[in-house]
């Protein structure tokens, strides 16, 4: 299970906000997407979710592109928003169903799967409510739990923290190291450095719609200053980087 | 400040003009026609088998004024962000308001006038009035008028019971009107107009208080919600978003309204019943349509109006299946456009047949003609049928 990102260009309008990335995340692989605000990763996975069509390049999953089979590629893609949507005239428990139909799931296995989810995440007792009735990071919960309980070999998870208490990123963490185990493959954007660092095995760097760099934190090590920087002080010189480029 | 409330009337007139301009187009045009020749038809028909020795004629009529009193708001055109930037404003805020009166006022009372006068022609078949009287009734609609919007501007600078707004809005009006009926309308002017000029004191009185810009607020966007809502029959009203009931007593509807394992199916059944919008929509035309088909017995016009309902619910329908075209998921689930296509006429043809068997049933009105009524259930089957697999699919093939 790969997801391939090659040369992709693209963007909203004519004016590309993407020149030229590549990447690829393998399975058993949780990669971090990490950048500034505007860098261009709520628009990478916009593209890699299909709602964008790129203007060059390829995206595929295990060769696959979602041009030449829609539905099997759109199959394999599990995804968690930034922020939550959700039906508003579906319960939670309908949510779910609506999920097990759409990825054609097994039923009871799908079921078994998600009753796991729900008591973590600790809304099995919600079944019935509507998504009014929710808060920011329930509803962010109710996105983990019909993502996690598909079969999916890819997820795109972007930017998940926000609005979670850290009970919640606790355990979205650890069912992340879970379905890696799995063998799927993990895109995950985000700014919580600290926690990127610790969990992702590699990271793609964007910068103004380019990546500035990609690898293990160990490479990104030695592209920046010395071998005992953290994920953070690499991003802030980047970030510095950029601004000095800009007053220039 | 004098000037917010002539600029904010002026935006408002903007935006009824442009909805007014969409709602009548060449198809509502032609129904309207229709809607009101048959309405009038049926009205003066059912006006010469009157005569003055009706008993339930007067309650009809007390009940009937009372329902067009209710008609025609306060409308304060006050906007979300006003107690915020208005707020150091509020003593200014009494003349906006008394602008506000001065303007709903006209408008209600010419609303007031309006329908009773298409009232009178039943008030004057079933009694021995005359014109005398019929002036005095006028006087006493337009005098409750504006006790009822004295006391809607009052009510935002104090506190009134439930009690008291069923006193004013109806008890008030219920009994003036009765002792017009059954005493004297002079004695019901004479009353009615008292009322009018203690409210008017009161109101002047109140208003210098502290404006309630919590109730203010909530109430105009009420007022304009139902404004919208009423456009968004004919046309597509971006500030109209439904509002969701569970409402667990149709679970049995949604089942039977949505196939097995078809995603698609399942979000547009409970989408469609769940909602008050669309749902509402089709619901609200089906009854309209009912009521008029009923008192229609001619067999040619009332089956061109049941043939014109069932296109004009089509046509409502339509948007519906975009309903969910701006969630994400709905792109990102590996479902096929064909499988939406197909579901979405899977419930469009469930809904129409519903609504066509009602329509059907309501057409026969009081007298059963057995091959005329199954004329008609043939031509609205058909027409469901062809408008849910031809024009249905056309349009949205269309809109692609």
């Amino acid at each position: 299970m790969t997801l391939k990102v090659e040369h992709l260009i693209g963007g909203y309008s004519q004016i590309p906000v993407l020149k030229d990335v590549s990447f690829e995340v393998n399975d058993g692989e949780l990669v971090g997407l990490i950048g500034l605000n505007g860098a261009g990763k709520s628009t990478t996975i916009n593209h890699v979710i299909g709602l964008l069509t790129p203007f060059s390049g390829q995206i595929t999953i295990d060769g696959v592109s979602l041009q030449e089979d829609s539905e099997s590629y759109k199959s394999q893609i599990a995804y968690i928003p930034e922020t939550p949507v959700l039906y508003e005239e579906l319960t939670l428990k309908e949510h779910l169903e609506l999920t097990i139909m759409a990825y054609h799931l097994d039923e009871h296995e799908a079921w078994k799967k998600a009753q796991r989810l729900l008591k973590i995440f600790r809304l099995d007792n919600k079944l019935d409510w509507f998504p009014i009735n929710f808060s920011k990071g329930m509803k962010q919960k109710v996105m983990i739990c019909s993502a996690l309980m598909t079969n999916a070999k890819l997820f795109i998870i972007d930017e998940p923290f926000y609005g979670l208490d850290p009970l919640a990123v606790h355990d979205l963490l650890y069912e992340i190291e879970q379905v890696k185990k799995t063998g799927a493959a993990v895109l995950m954007s985000t700014h919580v450095l600290d926690t990127a660092e610790k969990y992702c095995d590699r990271f793609v760097l964007l910068k103004d719609g380019q990546v500035r760099a990609q690898g293990t934190l160990a490479h990104l090590r030695e592209l920046g200053d010395g071998p005992d920087q953290s994920l953070d002080e690499i991003y802030l010189a980047l970030a510095k980087e950029d601004r000095d480029d800009s007053t220039i | 400040m004098t000037q917010l409330f002539s600029r904010r009337r002026g935006q408002h007139f903007l935006l009824l003009l442009k909805y007014w301009r969409l709602v009548f187009n060449d198809h509502f045009v032609i129904a309207l026609f229709f809607m009101f020749g048959a309405l009038a038809w049926g009205y003066s028909q059912a006006l010469n088998q009157l005569n003055s020795h009706l008993w339930w004629s007067r309650p009809v009529a007390i009940i009937v004024l009372l329902i067009i009193l209710q008609v025609g708001r306060l409308a304060t055109l006050v906007k979300p962000a006003d107690p915020v930037f208005l707020l150091p404003q509020a003593k200014m805020m009494t003349h906006y308001f008394h602008q506000a009166l001065h303007y709903s006022l006209i408008l209600g009372e010419l609303m007031t006038l309006a329908f009773s006068a298409v009232l009178m022609p039943f008030i004057m078949a079933t009694s021995t009035y005359t014109v005398d009287t019929v002036i005095a009734i006028a006087v006493v609609m337009v005098t409750l008028k504006a006790t009822e919007m004295n006391w809607l501007l009052a009510r935002l600078f104090r506190f009134t019971s439930k009690t008291e707004t069923v006193i004013i809005l109806v008890i008030l009006p219920g009994v003036v009107l009765i002792s017009g009926f059954y005493l004297s309308w002079i004695v019901a002017g004479i009353i009615s107009t008292i009322v009018m000029v203690v409210s008017w004191q009161v109101q002047r009185r109140v208003t210098q208080r502290l404006l309630n810009w919590r109730l203010a607020v909530a109430q105009e966007q009420q007022r304009m919600l139902g404004i919208y809502r009423f456009f968004n029959l004919f046309t597509d009203v971006p500030m109209v978003q439904g509002v969701v009931h569970r409402r667990r007593y149709l679970d049995w509807l949604v089942k039977l309204m949505s196939q097995s394992k078809q995603p698609f199916s399942y979000l547009y059944a409970r989408g469609f019943l769940r909602g008050t919008e669309v749902s509402g929509l089709i619901v609200r035309l089906t009854v309209v349509g009912m009521a008029i088909l009923f008192f229609i017995p001619i067999f040619w016009l009332n089956l061109l109006i049941m043939v014109l309902f069932i296109y004009l619910l089509t046509v409502q329908l339509i948007p519906f299946y975009w309903h969910f075209d701006n969630h994400v998921f709905t792109h990102l689930y590996p479902v096929s456009q064909i499988d939406q296509l197909k579901n979405f006429q899977s419930l469009s043809q469930k809904i129409l047949l519903g609504a066509t068997l009602l329509l059907w049933l309501a057409s026969t009105g009081t007298t059963v003609n057995m091959p005329q009524q199954g004329a008609k259930l043939l031509v609205g089957v058909c027409e469901s049928l062809l408008l849910v697999y031809g024009y249905i699919k056309y349009r949205i093939r269309q809109k692609k």
